[in-house]
């Protein structure tokens, strides 16, 4: 078998030897690793775990209440899920479409997409392709890290003017955009290619 | 890095790329499929899940639902309070299906999920100024919010109630309702109080006018302390200015709204829950215990009227509770009633005097007028005297002959008769 191999770190294209079990091989110029025995199966499976975590903590994220505000008397909790609707239901179309869409329907779609990927298997090599790169477009555009930021941006311009309490909802929000970071960190897309090898 | 160009085929099999380097894979890799160990964060993940879901469970809002006829203003947002404390928020205000009504959502902290339960009342807190009593003040500026009163211990678990138009005026619960009928309400409105001994021990729910116009029917839930109130022979009467010459009283009303007093009913009467209430404040005596019970006769009313004095050497000791006429309406009864210290004081040949009204004399010396007391110009009284060697007790019920004037020797006498303290 001869195969070749990219160093990602600088360019530099290796053969690749035969490796045994418990060898790695490594970029002769820079040293970074190019491949390992079962790198792909690795790699698919720390994706498929973080993608998981993600999943199951998606839920509860925009769905429990994320943040408990005190104003003047007035006592205000909120979800996700409940603030986007609040919005659409104000009239508020614009905003509230551009939330619902960009960190809740987008992350969802980068979360399947990555879990089909890397542990489903129910798709052709050619069509992982076309997935693939479905979810680098997707990816670019789903914005729960931009959200949470956004989110702790304004907590702490509100810090002096109300009294806040987070809710469970931040913990499982935090959590959640780590492990989707997580999971696309992990995920090796020579992995789609040496499935088959 | 030298291309060598020419033949492909070459090209194609051994290209001049050189070797990737070998490296031992340190030892904590794990290459199995589908071993690795980011599935215990996976695991974690899961398990945070739930734990989040949980407390959000165990801390989720308990939803009731108030109707009341007016919404003063209440919004979403807005907080229920109890005690001062907010317990629960207003998640939606919206009129009822056939728009009577005002509908409010409720979602109560779970601390305060016993609030939904059976009894509870609910009201619109909102600022209240009258002479009696300002409320409400904090809303003029704050948030509006509604309060509750629990309902009883143990009630049972209940999401849907009917707000109270006005705050209850009671902290407590209230344990019976009655009603007494009044020949005229004075004004008298739902949530007025009913004040015994100057407290507030109940308060008017419903004041309504009966069909026949007649009679004015007030519904007065009673406190559980003052549940006894509600025995046969209890006396309603609506408290409200009265200037007599006898005596100013209710003057408190004049300012701070009217009331409902009571004089209760003796003691061992039965419990009633229908009342015939009084058009004007009975004669009431603080203490008739030992008190002695007369009759005075007389052929004229001769001016006293009930909660006229009984005075004896000027000094009061007693009261006219009451003036009807005789079974054969021949004559005047009065009833009297003797302060149980001056008991002793009314013998058998004690004489009563009617002492009312102005006496003017006009002699050689000018005009002499003789005044009692000035209540006793307005409302009469009743003088008696006892002679020097007083004859026997008298029992109750006894009946004297009320005179109109007294014989001179009467006021000369000066009999020694022991008072207890």
């Amino acid at each position: 078998m001869r195969d070749y191999r990219a160093c990602h770190c600088c360019g530099q294209i290796h053969r690749l030897p035969e490796l045994q079990p418990g060898e790695s091989a490594v970029c002769a110029r820079c040293g970074h690793e190019l491949f390992r025995q079962g790198s792909w199966e690795r790699s698919s499976a720390r994706t498929a775990a973080a993608t998981l975590g993600a999943f199951l903590l998606f839920l509860p994220a925009i769905t429990l209440p994320i943040l408990e505000v005190d104003k003047l008397g007035h006592h205000h909790r909120s979800s996700i899920l409940g603030g986007i609707a609040e919005m659409l239901l104000e009239g508020d179309w614009f905003v509230g479409s551009i939330v619902l869409v960009f960190s809740i329907l987008l992350p969802l779609v980068k979360l399947t997409l990555l879990l089909e990927l890397s542990l489903l298997g129910l798709l052709h090599r050619r069509h992982k392709a076309v997935t693939y790169r479905v979810m680098e477009y997707v990816g670019k555009w789903s914005m729960m890290d931009v959200l949470l930021l956004a989110w702790i941006v304004m907590l702490i311009k509100l810090g002096d003017l109300v009294r806040f309490q987070f809710g469970p909802g931040v913990v499982a929000f935090a959590l959640c955009v780590m492990m989707s970071i997580l999971a696309s960190m992990f995920f090796d897309p020579h992995a789609i290619w040496e499935e088959e090898t | 890095m030298n291309r060598v160009d020419g033949d492909p085929a070459t090209d194609r099999v051994d290209p001049d790329f050189p070797q990737a380097a070998i490296r031992p894979v340190r030892t904590w890799s794990v290459s199995q499929p589908m071993r690795t160990r980011m599935w215990w964060l996976t695991l974690g993940c899961g398990l945070a899940a739930i734990l989040l879901v949980g407390t959000a469970w165990r801390s989720r809002p308990v939803e009731i639902q108030v109707r009341f006829a007016d919404g003063h203003g209440i919004e979403p947002g807005d907080s229920l309070r109890h005690r001062g404390i907010a317990i629960g928020e207003v998640t939606r205000a919206r009129l009822s299906g056939d728009s009577r009504q005002v509908e409010l959502s409720i979602a109560l902290s779970p601390a305060a999920a016993v609030v939904a339960r059976e009894g509870s009342e609910f009201w619109i807190q909102r600022p209240q100024v009258s002479l009696s009593r300002v409320t409400g003040l904090d809303t003029i500026v704050g948030a509006h919010y509604l309060e509750v009163r629990l309902g009883k211990e143990g009630g049972k678990r209940q999401t849907r109630f009917e707000g109270l138009a006005t705050p209850p005026r009671l902290s407590q619960p209230a344990a019976i309702s009655i009603d007494v009928s009044f020949p005229e309400g004075h004004g008298i409105a739902r949530g007025d109080a009913l004040r015994h001994r100057g407290v507030d021990v109940g308060e008017v729910t419903n004041v309504e006018l009966q069909p026949n116009l007649a009679e004015v029917r007030v519904t007065i839930q009673l406190l559980a302390a003052a549940q006894a109130l509600a025995r046969e022979g209890s006396q309603f009467w609506i408290e409200r200015p009265d200037f007599s010459m006898a005596g100013v009283r209710g003057l408190g009303t004049v300012v701070g709204g009217r009331y409902i007093a009571v004089a209760p009913g003796k003691p061992a009467a039965a419990p009633c829950q229908q009342f015939q209430g009084l058009s004007r404040a009975p004669i009431l005596f603080e203490d008739t215990a030992g008190s002695l019970e007369l009759v005075l006769v007389s052929q004229e009313r001769s001016g006293i009227n009930p909660g006229a004095p009984i005075s004896y050497r000027g000094v009061p000791i007693g009261r006219i509770t009451g003036i009807t006429l005789s079974r054969d309406a021949r004559q005047v009864h009065a009833g009297v009633t003797i302060d149980a210290r001056y008991r002793p004081l009314v013998r058998h040949d004690s004489v009563f005097w009617s002492v009312s009204g102005v006496g003017l004399g006009v002699g050689i010396s000018g005009v002499k007028i003789d005044v009692e007391s000035l209540s006793a110009l307005a409302v009469g009284g009743v003088a008696m005297a006892t002679p020097d060697v007083p004859g026997a007790p008298v029992e109750a019920g006894h009946e004297f002959e009320l005179h109109g004037e007294p014989e001179k020797r009467w006021l000369r006498w000066q009999p020694e008769i022991d008072l207890p303290d």
